[in-house]
Protein backbone atom coordinates (compact mmCIF):
# COMPACT_ATOMS: atom_id res chain seq x y z
CA UNK A 1 0.00 0.00 0.00
CA UNK A 2 1.44 3.73 -0.60
CA UNK A 3 1.30 5.82 1.76
CA UNK A 4 -1.01 9.19 0.80
CA UNK A 5 1.80 11.55 1.00
CA UNK A 6 4.50 12.00 -1.36
CA UNK A 7 7.67 10.68 -0.45
CA UNK A 8 10.26 12.89 -0.99
CA UNK A 9 8.71 16.17 0.58
CA UNK A 10 7.96 13.83 3.82
CA UNK A 11 11.66 13.27 3.23
CA UNK A 12 12.62 16.67 2.81
CA UNK A 13 10.49 17.87 5.85
CA UNK A 14 12.17 15.34 8.26
CA UNK A 15 15.60 16.81 6.80
CA UNK A 16 14.74 20.07 8.09
CA UNK A 17 13.20 19.28 11.11
CA UNK A 18 16.73 17.14 11.69
CA UNK A 19 18.98 20.29 10.67
CA UNK A 20 16.71 22.44 13.26
CA UNK A 21 17.87 20.21 16.00
CA UNK A 22 21.44 20.24 15.04
CA UNK A 23 21.21 23.97 14.89
CA UNK A 24 20.06 23.80 18.33
CA UNK A 25 22.71 22.04 19.18
CA UNK A 26 25.34 24.37 17.56
CA UNK A 27 26.14 21.77 14.94
CA UNK A 28 25.95 23.78 12.03
CA UNK A 29 25.45 27.54 11.63
CA UNK A 30 22.52 29.66 10.86
CA UNK A 31 23.65 30.21 7.11
CA UNK A 32 24.24 26.08 6.53
CA UNK A 33 20.24 25.78 8.31
CA UNK A 34 19.27 28.22 5.46
CA UNK A 35 21.25 26.45 2.74
CA UNK A 36 19.30 23.13 3.74
CA UNK A 37 16.24 24.96 3.89
CA UNK A 38 16.64 25.93 0.47
CA UNK A 39 17.66 22.73 -0.95
CA UNK A 40 15.02 20.70 0.77
CA UNK A 41 12.12 22.58 0.32
CA UNK A 42 8.47 21.05 0.78
CA UNK A 43 5.22 22.37 0.58
CA UNK A 44 3.46 20.99 3.53
CA UNK A 45 1.51 22.95 5.53
CA UNK A 46 2.67 21.27 9.28
CA UNK A 47 2.74 24.04 11.69
CA UNK A 48 4.39 23.89 15.48
CA UNK A 49 2.54 21.28 18.08
CA UNK A 50 0.86 24.33 19.87
CA UNK A 51 -0.70 25.25 16.29
CA UNK A 52 -1.84 21.71 15.73
CA UNK A 53 -3.12 21.14 19.01
CA UNK A 54 -5.31 23.85 18.05
CA UNK A 55 -6.47 22.99 14.94
CA UNK A 56 -7.15 19.50 16.07
CA UNK A 57 -9.77 20.94 18.63
CA UNK A 58 -11.05 23.38 16.35
CA UNK A 59 -11.54 20.45 13.35
CA UNK A 60 -12.77 17.87 16.08
CA UNK A 61 -16.12 20.40 17.41
CA UNK A 62 -16.39 21.64 13.41
CA UNK A 63 -16.71 18.06 12.14
CA UNK A 64 -18.61 16.85 15.65
CA UNK A 65 -21.22 20.31 14.57
CA UNK A 66 -21.74 18.43 11.06
CA UNK A 67 -22.10 14.54 12.64
CA UNK A 68 -24.97 17.00 15.32
CA UNK A 69 -26.31 18.02 11.85
CA UNK A 70 -26.57 14.51 10.11
CA UNK A 71 -27.36 12.70 13.49
CA UNK A 72 -30.45 15.42 13.70
CA UNK A 73 -32.09 14.04 10.30
CA UNK A 74 -31.29 10.27 10.27
CA UNK A 75 -31.78 9.66 13.74
CA UNK A 76 -35.16 8.21 13.66
CA UNK A 77 -33.94 5.14 10.16
CA UNK A 78 -33.26 2.66 12.57
CA UNK A 79 -30.70 1.34 14.09
CA UNK A 80 -29.17 -1.10 10.57
CA UNK A 81 -29.26 2.30 9.10
CA UNK A 82 -27.74 4.20 11.21
CA UNK A 83 -25.13 1.92 11.37
CA UNK A 84 -24.59 1.70 7.56
CA UNK A 85 -24.73 5.40 7.17
CA UNK A 86 -21.85 5.56 9.86
CA UNK A 87 -19.84 3.78 7.74
CA UNK A 88 -20.44 5.23 4.65
CA UNK A 89 -19.41 8.55 6.59
CA UNK A 90 -16.68 7.48 7.80
CA UNK A 91 -15.36 6.66 4.55
CA UNK A 92 -16.76 9.78 3.02
CA UNK A 93 -14.39 11.30 5.38
CA UNK A 94 -11.74 9.33 4.60
CA UNK A 95 -12.38 10.70 0.86
CA UNK A 96 -12.89 13.98 2.01
CA UNK A 97 -9.24 13.96 4.16
CA UNK A 98 -7.47 13.00 1.21
CA UNK A 99 -9.28 15.28 -0.98
CA UNK A 100 -9.75 18.78 0.50
CA UNK A 101 -6.90 18.48 2.94
CA UNK A 102 -4.30 15.91 1.75
CA UNK A 103 -4.32 17.31 -1.62
CA UNK A 104 -3.96 21.01 -0.11
CA UNK A 105 -0.33 19.58 1.12
CA UNK A 106 -1.42 19.52 5.02
CA UNK A 107 1.00 16.63 6.38
CA UNK A 108 -0.44 16.05 10.12
CA UNK A 109 -1.42 19.29 10.55
CA UNK A 110 -3.86 18.58 13.23
CA UNK A 111 -6.77 18.63 10.82
CA UNK A 112 -5.68 15.95 9.19
CA UNK A 113 -5.48 13.77 12.63
CA UNK A 114 -8.56 15.00 13.69
CA UNK A 115 -10.57 13.82 10.58
CA UNK A 116 -8.34 10.57 10.45
CA UNK A 117 -9.64 9.62 13.74
CA UNK A 118 -13.03 10.63 13.18
CA UNK A 119 -13.31 8.52 9.84
CA UNK A 120 -12.13 5.54 11.80
CA UNK A 121 -13.79 6.08 14.62
CA UNK A 122 -17.26 5.88 12.53
CA UNK A 123 -16.58 3.08 10.44
CA UNK A 124 -15.39 1.26 13.26
CA UNK A 125 -18.49 2.33 14.86
CA UNK A 126 -20.64 1.49 12.46
CA UNK A 127 -19.42 -1.96 11.93
CA UNK A 128 -19.65 -2.92 15.46
CA UNK A 129 -22.95 -1.34 15.03
CA UNK A 130 -24.15 -3.47 12.47
CA UNK A 131 -23.08 -6.47 15.24
CA UNK A 132 -25.08 -5.02 17.94
CA UNK A 133 -21.95 -4.57 19.49
CA UNK A 134 -22.21 -8.32 20.03
CA UNK A 135 -19.06 -9.46 17.82
CA UNK A 136 -15.72 -8.48 19.85
CA UNK A 137 -13.64 -10.57 17.20
CA UNK A 138 -15.68 -8.85 14.65
CA UNK A 139 -15.30 -5.72 15.79
CA UNK A 140 -11.42 -6.07 17.01
CA UNK A 141 -11.22 -7.43 13.22
CA UNK A 142 -12.44 -3.55 12.25
CA UNK A 143 -10.12 -1.96 14.22
CA UNK A 144 -6.98 -4.62 13.05
CA UNK A 145 -7.85 -3.33 9.64
CA UNK A 146 -8.83 0.19 9.98
CA UNK A 147 -5.90 1.12 12.42
CA UNK A 148 -3.30 -0.73 9.87
CA UNK A 149 -4.85 1.15 6.75
CA UNK A 150 -4.61 3.94 8.51
CA UNK A 151 -1.15 3.74 10.18
CA UNK A 152 -0.02 3.04 6.75
CA UNK A 153 -1.64 4.93 4.53
CA UNK A 154 -1.33 8.35 6.38
CA UNK A 155 1.93 7.63 8.47
CA UNK A 156 -0.03 7.53 11.96
CA UNK A 157 1.72 6.64 15.20
CA UNK A 158 -1.28 6.55 17.01
CA UNK A 159 -3.61 4.19 15.02
CA UNK A 160 0.02 2.27 14.75
CA UNK A 161 -0.43 1.67 18.50
CA UNK A 162 -4.27 0.84 17.81
CA UNK A 163 -3.59 -1.75 15.43
CA UNK A 164 -1.19 -3.50 17.76
CA UNK A 165 -3.50 -3.41 20.45
CA UNK A 166 -6.10 -4.52 18.19
CA UNK A 167 -3.80 -7.65 17.30
CA UNK A 168 -2.79 -8.45 21.13
CA UNK A 169 -6.42 -8.01 21.61
CA UNK A 170 -7.68 -10.47 18.97
CA UNK A 171 -4.95 -12.84 20.07
CA UNK A 172 -6.14 -12.75 23.09
CA UNK A 173 -9.67 -13.13 22.39
CA UNK A 174 -9.40 -15.91 20.71
CA UNK A 175 -6.84 -17.75 23.06
CA UNK A 176 -9.41 -17.07 25.35
CA UNK A 177 -12.60 -17.65 23.85
CA UNK A 178 -11.32 -21.14 22.93
CA UNK A 179 -10.74 -22.29 26.46
CA UNK A 180 -8.91 -25.15 27.61
CA UNK A 181 -5.13 -25.34 27.40
CA UNK A 182 -5.47 -22.10 25.11
CA UNK A 183 -6.72 -20.18 28.25
CA UNK A 184 -3.13 -21.48 30.23
CA UNK A 185 -0.83 -20.87 27.37
CA UNK A 186 -1.82 -16.98 26.55
CA UNK A 187 1.54 -15.92 28.04
CA UNK A 188 3.43 -18.13 25.77
CA UNK A 189 1.56 -17.18 22.53
CA UNK A 190 2.05 -14.19 23.15
CA UNK A 191 5.66 -14.12 23.54
CA UNK A 192 5.78 -16.53 20.47
CA UNK A 193 3.78 -14.17 18.26
CA UNK A 194 5.79 -10.84 19.83
CA UNK A 195 9.26 -12.04 19.22
CA UNK A 196 9.21 -12.63 16.11
CA UNK A 197 7.83 -9.19 15.51
CA UNK A 198 10.22 -7.57 17.15
CA UNK A 199 13.03 -9.32 15.07
CA UNK A 200 10.90 -8.50 11.52
CA UNK A 201 10.10 -5.00 12.63
CA UNK A 202 14.21 -5.00 13.26
CA UNK A 203 14.75 -6.31 9.54
CA UNK A 204 12.71 -4.27 8.22
CA UNK A 205 13.38 -0.98 9.26
CA UNK A 206 16.90 -1.34 7.65
CA UNK A 207 14.75 -1.54 4.47
CA UNK A 208 15.61 2.11 2.75
CA UNK A 209 12.27 1.29 0.60
CA UNK A 210 9.97 1.57 4.26
CA UNK A 211 11.93 4.18 5.54
CA UNK A 212 9.02 6.44 5.11
CA UNK A 213 6.99 4.27 7.74
CA UNK A 214 10.48 4.16 10.07
CA UNK A 215 8.38 5.76 12.97
CA UNK A 216 5.81 3.34 12.75
CA UNK A 217 8.48 0.76 12.45
CA UNK A 218 9.56 2.27 16.03
CA UNK A 219 6.28 2.21 17.58
CA UNK A 220 5.88 -1.37 16.89
CA UNK A 221 9.25 -2.75 17.94
CA UNK A 222 8.84 -0.91 21.07
CA UNK A 223 5.40 -2.15 21.56
CA UNK A 224 6.57 -5.76 20.56
CA UNK A 225 9.01 -5.49 23.43
CA UNK A 226 6.63 -4.49 25.78
CA UNK A 227 4.17 -6.94 25.23
CA UNK A 228 6.60 -9.79 25.24
CA UNK A 229 7.78 -8.15 28.86
CA UNK A 230 3.84 -7.71 30.08
CA UNK A 231 3.16 -11.14 28.90
CA UNK A 232 5.78 -12.57 31.22
CA UNK A 233 5.42 -10.43 34.23
CA UNK A 234 4.03 -12.37 37.06
CA UNK A 235 1.96 -9.80 38.49
CA UNK A 236 0.12 -9.46 35.02
CA UNK A 237 -0.32 -13.47 34.51
CA UNK A 238 -1.50 -13.69 38.18
CA UNK A 239 -4.08 -11.08 38.12
CA UNK A 240 -5.22 -11.78 34.58
CA UNK A 241 -5.17 -15.53 35.97
CA UNK A 242 -7.72 -14.43 39.07
CA UNK A 243 -9.80 -11.84 37.73
CA UNK A 244 -10.39 -13.74 33.85
CA UNK A 245 -9.92 -17.17 34.63
CA UNK A 246 -11.38 -17.76 37.84
CA UNK A 247 -8.55 -18.98 39.77
CA UNK A 248 -8.75 -19.28 42.98
CA UNK A 249 -5.70 -18.72 45.34
CA UNK A 250 -5.40 -19.47 48.83
CA UNK A 251 -2.87 -19.32 51.48
CA UNK A 252 0.49 -20.49 49.80
CA UNK A 253 -0.88 -20.99 46.26
CA UNK A 254 0.16 -19.91 43.27
CA UNK A 255 -0.18 -19.59 39.98
CA UNK A 256 1.01 -22.85 37.77
CA UNK A 257 4.62 -22.14 36.11
CA UNK A 258 5.03 -19.05 38.83
CA UNK A 259 8.59 -20.23 38.78
CA UNK A 260 8.56 -19.08 35.06
CA UNK A 261 6.95 -16.36 35.39
CA UNK A 262 9.14 -15.04 38.46
CA UNK A 263 12.09 -15.77 35.84
CA UNK A 264 10.77 -13.64 32.86
CA UNK A 265 10.16 -10.57 35.38
CA UNK A 266 13.68 -10.88 36.60
CA UNK A 267 15.37 -12.03 33.06
CA UNK A 268 13.58 -9.83 30.49
CA UNK A 269 14.30 -6.48 31.94
CA UNK A 270 17.85 -7.60 32.19
CA UNK A 271 18.19 -8.73 28.30
CA UNK A 272 17.06 -5.70 27.50
CA UNK A 273 19.13 -3.78 29.01
CA UNK A 274 21.91 -5.80 28.83
CA UNK A 275 21.33 -5.88 24.63
CA UNK A 276 20.52 -2.11 24.79
CA UNK A 277 24.20 -1.13 26.08
CA UNK A 278 26.08 -4.01 23.98
CA UNK A 279 23.88 -2.68 20.83
CA UNK A 280 23.72 0.65 21.63
CA UNK A 281 20.39 0.38 20.77
CA UNK A 282 18.06 3.01 22.13
CA UNK A 283 14.85 2.09 21.65
CA UNK A 284 15.64 -1.49 23.66
CA UNK A 285 17.74 1.16 26.51
CA UNK A 286 14.49 3.04 27.32
CA UNK A 287 11.99 -0.13 26.97
CA UNK A 288 14.26 -1.65 29.56
CA UNK A 289 14.49 1.37 32.07
CA UNK A 290 10.80 1.11 32.29
CA UNK A 291 10.00 -2.76 32.25
CA UNK A 292 12.94 -2.32 35.11
CA UNK A 293 10.42 -0.16 36.90
CA UNK A 294 7.31 -2.42 36.60
CA UNK A 295 9.65 -5.62 38.03
CA UNK A 296 10.24 -3.53 41.05
CA UNK A 297 6.75 -2.75 41.59
CA UNK A 298 5.46 -6.28 40.70
CA UNK A 299 8.08 -7.57 43.64
CA UNK A 300 7.17 -4.84 45.86
CA UNK A 301 3.80 -5.62 45.11
CA UNK A 302 3.62 -8.85 46.48
CA UNK A 303 6.40 -8.62 49.79
CA UNK A 304 4.69 -4.95 51.20
CA UNK A 305 6.66 -3.21 53.76
CA UNK A 306 7.19 0.49 54.58
CA UNK A 307 5.99 1.89 50.70
CA UNK A 308 7.18 5.45 51.65
CA UNK A 309 10.26 3.82 52.93
CA UNK A 310 11.26 1.61 49.66
CA UNK A 311 9.81 4.95 47.24
CA UNK A 312 12.07 7.13 49.26
CA UNK A 313 15.15 4.96 48.71
CA UNK A 314 14.57 4.28 45.41
CA UNK A 315 14.31 7.44 44.41
CA UNK A 316 17.64 8.79 46.11
CA UNK A 317 19.53 5.62 44.55
CA UNK A 318 18.11 7.01 40.95
CA UNK A 319 19.16 10.40 41.31
CA UNK A 320 22.27 9.35 42.63
CA UNK A 321 22.38 6.83 39.66
CA UNK A 322 21.52 9.58 37.48
CA UNK A 323 23.42 12.71 38.37
CA UNK A 324 26.59 9.81 38.37
CA UNK A 325 25.68 8.91 34.65
CA UNK A 326 25.23 12.71 33.49
CA UNK A 327 28.45 13.42 34.63
CA UNK A 328 30.12 10.50 33.48
CA UNK A 329 29.13 10.58 30.03
CA UNK A 330 29.60 14.57 30.19
CA UNK A 331 32.31 13.41 27.23
CA UNK A 332 31.11 10.45 24.76
CA UNK A 333 32.15 7.38 26.27
CA UNK A 334 32.25 3.93 24.24
CA UNK A 335 29.60 5.36 21.66
CA UNK A 336 27.17 6.88 24.78
CA UNK A 337 26.93 10.67 25.72
CA UNK A 338 24.24 12.79 27.64
CA UNK A 339 23.67 15.07 24.64
CA UNK A 340 20.54 14.10 22.81
CA UNK A 341 22.66 14.93 19.11
CA UNK A 342 20.93 12.95 16.28
CA UNK A 343 17.61 12.01 15.83
CA UNK A 344 17.00 8.02 15.55
CA UNK A 345 16.48 8.29 11.40
CA UNK A 346 20.03 9.99 11.27
CA UNK A 347 21.86 7.71 13.25
CA UNK A 348 23.91 5.56 10.70
CA UNK A 349 24.08 8.65 8.96
CA UNK A 350 27.57 10.30 7.51
CA UNK A 351 26.39 13.77 9.19
CA UNK A 352 29.84 15.67 7.98
CA UNK A 353 28.70 14.12 4.10
CA UNK A 354 26.18 15.90 4.86
CA UNK A 355 27.21 18.69 5.97
CA UNK A 356 30.02 19.26 3.22
CA UNK A 357 27.16 18.54 0.74
CA UNK A 358 25.49 21.18 1.69
CA UNK A 359 27.70 24.28 2.12
CA UNK A 360 29.69 23.44 -0.95
CA UNK A 361 26.32 22.75 -3.00
CA UNK A 362 26.49 19.56 -4.10
CA UNK A 363 23.51 18.25 -3.03
CA UNK A 364 20.41 18.06 -5.45
CA UNK A 365 16.98 17.77 -4.14
CA UNK A 366 15.73 14.10 -4.57
CA UNK A 367 13.03 13.91 -7.72
CA UNK A 368 10.93 11.60 -8.60
CA UNK A 369 10.44 10.77 -12.56
CA UNK A 370 6.78 11.31 -12.19
CA UNK A 371 7.84 14.63 -11.55
CA UNK A 372 10.99 15.31 -13.94
CA UNK A 373 8.77 13.43 -16.67
CA UNK A 374 11.89 11.12 -16.57
CA UNK A 375 14.09 12.41 -19.31
CA UNK A 376 15.19 10.59 -22.68
CA UNK A 377 17.05 7.41 -22.75
CA UNK A 378 19.88 9.14 -25.27
CA UNK A 379 22.17 11.62 -24.69
CA UNK A 380 22.49 13.70 -27.42
CA UNK A 381 19.63 15.38 -29.77
CA UNK A 382 16.60 15.27 -27.50
CA UNK A 383 14.51 12.52 -25.85
CA UNK A 384 14.52 8.87 -27.05
CA UNK A 385 11.42 6.67 -27.30
CA UNK A 386 11.98 5.93 -23.28
CA UNK A 387 10.76 9.44 -22.79
CA UNK B 1 -2.68 39.34 31.69
CA UNK B 2 -3.69 35.65 32.46
CA UNK B 3 -5.20 36.47 35.78
CA UNK B 4 -7.13 39.05 34.70
CA UNK B 5 -8.81 36.60 31.98
CA UNK B 6 -9.36 33.87 34.68
CA UNK B 7 -10.83 36.52 36.94
CA UNK B 8 -13.27 37.28 33.69
CA UNK B 9 -13.96 34.32 32.86
CA UNK B 10 -15.01 33.28 36.49
CA UNK B 11 -17.33 36.30 36.77
CA UNK B 12 -19.06 34.97 33.35
CA UNK B 13 -19.88 31.82 35.24
CA UNK B 14 -22.31 33.53 38.31
CA UNK B 15 -25.57 32.94 37.95
CA UNK B 16 -26.75 36.58 37.64
CA UNK B 17 -27.46 39.02 34.21
CA UNK B 18 -24.23 41.07 35.78
CA UNK B 19 -22.17 38.37 33.54
CA UNK B 20 -22.71 41.04 31.13
CA UNK B 21 -19.73 43.19 32.17
CA UNK B 22 -17.65 40.17 32.62
CA UNK B 23 -18.33 40.03 28.23
CA UNK B 24 -17.76 43.34 28.03
CA UNK B 25 -14.44 43.27 29.85
CA UNK B 26 -13.16 40.14 28.18
CA UNK B 27 -13.36 41.97 24.59
CA UNK B 28 -11.86 44.58 26.16
CA UNK B 29 -8.90 42.36 27.33
CA UNK B 30 -9.47 40.30 23.88
CA UNK B 31 -8.59 43.61 22.16
CA UNK B 32 -5.50 44.69 24.31
CA UNK B 33 -4.23 40.82 23.88
CA UNK B 34 -4.17 41.41 20.20
CA UNK B 35 -2.42 44.37 19.85
CA UNK B 36 0.09 43.23 22.43
CA UNK B 37 0.24 39.86 20.10
CA UNK B 38 1.23 42.06 17.27
CA UNK B 39 3.47 44.16 18.87
CA UNK B 40 5.29 41.53 20.95
CA UNK B 41 4.74 39.35 18.19
CA UNK B 42 3.68 36.82 20.81
CA UNK B 43 1.84 33.93 19.96
CA UNK B 44 0.52 33.40 23.71
CA UNK B 45 -0.84 36.98 23.87
CA UNK B 46 -2.91 35.75 20.61
CA UNK B 47 -3.78 32.36 22.19
CA UNK B 48 -5.19 34.12 25.45
CA UNK B 49 -7.75 36.87 23.37
CA UNK B 50 -8.98 33.50 20.77
CA UNK B 51 -9.87 31.28 23.62
CA UNK B 52 -11.31 33.75 25.93
CA UNK B 53 -13.21 35.25 23.65
CA UNK B 54 -14.42 32.50 22.15
CA UNK B 55 -15.38 31.54 25.29
CA UNK B 56 -17.19 34.21 26.27
CA UNK B 57 -18.94 34.48 22.75
CA UNK B 58 -20.15 30.67 23.32
CA UNK B 59 -21.27 31.91 26.72
CA UNK B 60 -23.63 34.81 25.76
CA UNK B 61 -24.75 33.42 22.40
CA UNK B 62 -25.46 29.94 24.62
CA UNK B 63 -27.51 31.86 27.09
CA UNK B 64 -29.72 34.06 24.05
CA UNK B 65 -29.95 32.52 20.59
CA UNK B 66 -29.05 28.73 21.24
CA UNK B 67 -31.63 28.31 24.65
CA UNK B 68 -34.51 29.71 21.68
CA UNK B 69 -33.55 27.39 18.97
CA UNK B 70 -30.49 24.21 20.16
CA UNK B 71 -30.02 23.28 16.75
CA UNK B 72 -28.15 26.06 16.17
CA UNK B 73 -25.19 24.83 18.22
CA UNK B 74 -23.82 22.63 15.44
CA UNK B 75 -24.38 25.46 12.97
CA UNK B 76 -22.30 27.69 15.29
CA UNK B 77 -19.80 24.83 16.04
CA UNK B 78 -19.09 24.47 12.48
CA UNK B 79 -18.54 28.26 11.46
CA UNK B 80 -16.96 29.30 14.70
CA UNK B 81 -14.28 26.39 14.22
CA UNK B 82 -14.09 26.22 10.39
CA UNK B 83 -13.28 30.10 10.45
CA UNK B 84 -10.90 29.56 12.53
CA UNK B 85 -9.21 26.61 10.77
CA UNK B 86 -9.53 29.01 7.44
CA UNK B 87 -7.73 31.77 9.71
CA UNK B 88 -4.76 29.81 10.98
CA UNK B 89 -4.46 27.85 7.69
CA UNK B 90 -4.71 31.55 5.72
CA UNK B 91 -2.72 33.47 7.95
CA UNK B 92 0.41 31.10 8.62
CA UNK B 93 2.70 33.52 8.25
CA UNK B 94 1.33 35.42 10.74
CA UNK B 95 1.99 32.11 12.78
CA UNK B 96 4.64 31.52 11.80
CA UNK B 97 6.71 35.02 13.19
CA UNK B 98 5.13 35.20 15.68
Amino acid sequence: MKSAYHQPWVYNLSVIKDAKRWLKHDLISQEQFDKISEEYKTPFYHPNLIIRILLFIATLLAISGITGLLGLMFADTGQTAISILCILYGIGSFVMLEKVFINKNHYKSGVTEAILYHSIGFTIGGVAGLTDFNSPQLILIACLLGFAFAAIRYLDLLTTIGAVASLAGLLFYNCFEAGGIFKQIIPFVFILTFSPAYFLTKKLQKRGDLSLWSNNLLVVESLSLLLIYVSGNYLVVRELSVNLMDLTLEGSNDIPFAFLFYFFTVIIPLTYLYFGIKNKDSVLLRVSLIVVAISVFTFKYYSPGHTEITLTLAGTVLIAIAILLMRYLKTMRGGFTRENLLAHSWGNMNVEAILISQTMGGNQTIRTDQETGGGGASGGGGASSGF
Amino acid sequence: MLIFFAGCVAGLFIDEPVYLIYVLLIYGGCYFAWHQAKVKKSFLFLLYAFLVGYIATTFVLADTIFDAEPSLWFLYSILSCGGFIYFVVKYRNFFKQA
